[in-house]
């Protein structure tokens, strides 16, 4: 269930977001679930259509929820949030290759090289993986 | 006028005068009390708050008003065309042209008012309430009652061209095409295209609730609604079934000097009227949206939340 509280401080499109990731978290929405149509859930919550959509629109570049075209919107693969964000830093990686006039070559050496080094310091420090600097 | 004629128009006046008393009973404050009580047994949800209670009964005496109203007329309209038509007036008139009238009636007028009115209404500062999930004509009612109506018309558009192949070969002597049969076909397809697009509309209607049990009562009507749109249609499938399965005995009994067939057969269908009856009123005919959508929301557990 989504709930708005008109009296909040949060504004409804985040009220709306919050609770969609909470739901698909908690797994009350499974993956490939489809979600209500904009235009309904707006009607039920007594919002306008824009204010779902942006809520839907923030959800789709969080990578928790997808929309198919006519087919409608739906939850995302669990893992698929974790390989879009994979995938957006591998594309920063390589505009900053291409900024720096390095080869395919080069790059691949130094990607090879950092996840290396990584995995030698998680190896050291199992337990704090995120106090390497 | 044969005996034949009267006893029919006299039919016809008991169900005039039988819809018009509950029209005029469904404003009685006992009548609302009982319809509520009954409907709430029927449904097995808690009722919680005065106002899921006054909003109930509310849509409930608009609801009955417009079945009687709608049933009222339909029967004008099919005393229009028995007056006018081409058709004698028989008992047979009854069961092809003011039945179908009648129910066609009842339910267009019952389910206009449903996709014109709403259970509960927003109220500014209030929570809005809605399903993260969207549901489906499936959730509110079982596939056997769902698929009935389609499965009869079905079966009757295939005795159609049964009763049509018989014709050719001259055993039934065509009166399958001379009967209200085909017109009875054409009604029955109309009417289940019909409710098919009505409950799109319905599922799309907006359910304006604050919590819960409130969106738990409104799935409630929103079942009924579907109830009484798919007896509609399983009823004048199975009338189209009988008045082409009757016509290709009567032409058979015609064709081989016997009168069995078309006795027996009227006696099948009518009991096949109850089974469909019985069917859309017992058993989970109320109550399946329930076991769908509210597991967990039951009278002994009154409010603990929803489905999402």
């Amino acid at each position: 269930m989504i709930v708005i509280e008109p009296r909040s401080a949060v504004p409804p499109f985040e009220q709306i977001r919050v609770q969609i990731l909470e739901l698909v978290r908690k797994g009350n929405l499974k993956p490939e679930t489809r979600l209500p149509t904009v235009r309904k859930l707006a009607a039920d919550l007594a919002l306008a259509p824009n204010t779902v959509a942006r809520a839907y629109r923030e959800l789709e570049l969080n990578g928790a929820i997808e929309t198919r075209g006519r087919h409608g919107t739906f939850v995302a693969a669990h893992g698929a949030p974790v390989l879009r964000q994979a995938q957006q830093a591998a594309e920063n990686y390589a505009h900053h290759i291409r900024a720096l006039k390095l080869s395919n070559v080069e790059a691949m050496d130094l990607l090879k090289a950092a996840l290396q080094i990584n995995e030698t310091r998680n190896t050291l420090e199992p337990g704090d993986p995120d106090s390497v600097p | 006028m044969t005996f034949e004629s009267a006893l029919t128009w006299l039919i016809i006046a008991v169900v005039a005068v039988v819809n018009f008393l509950t029209l005029l009973l469904s404003q009685t404050g006992r009548f609302q009390q009982k319809q509520a009580l009954r409907f709430w047994q029927q449904v097995g949800l808690p009722m919680g708050t005065d106002k899921i209670a006054t909003a109930v009964r509310r849509r409930l005496r608009r609801s009955a008003a417009a079945a009687s109203a709608g049933a009222l007329a339909g029967l004008l309209g099919s005393v229009g065309i028995l007056l006018f038509g081409p058709t004698p007036l028989s008992v047979t008139s009854f069961w092809l042209v003011v039945l179908p009238a009648v129910l066609i009636g009842m339910a267009g007028c019952d389910v206009g008012m449903a996709l014109r009115d709403t259970l509960f209404r927003q109220q500014g500062d209030s929570p809005r309430m809605a399903r993260a999930v969207p549901v489906s004509l499936g959730d509110y009612i079982s596939p056997l009652r769902l698929m009935l109506a389609p499965s009869l018309l079905v079966l009757a558009v295939l005795l159609g061209a049964a009763g049509l192949a018989l014709g050719l070969l001259g055993d039934s002597q065509d009166r399958v095409l001379q009967g209200a049969a085909l017109p009875i076909l054409l009604v029955a397809l109309v009417v289940i295209a019909g409710t098919a697009v009505v409950a799109t509309r319905v599922l799309r209607q907006t359910q304006a609730v604050t919590g819960a049990l409130e969106l738990a009562w409104d799935d409630a009507i929103r079942a009924e609604t579907f109830r009484k749109m798919a007896l509609l249609g399983a009823t004048i499938a199975w009338l189209a079934v009988s008045a082409i399965a009757l016509g290709i005995l009567n032409g058979l009994d015609s064709a081989g000097g016997t009168a069995w067939g078309a006795s027996l057969g009227s006696q099948i269908f009518n009991v096949g009227y109850l089974g469909i009856f019985y069917l859309f009123t017992y058993g989970t005919a109320y109550n399946y949206f329930r076991y769908r959508l509210w597991p967990e929301l039951t009278v002994a557990n009154a409010i603990t939340g929803g489905s999402s």
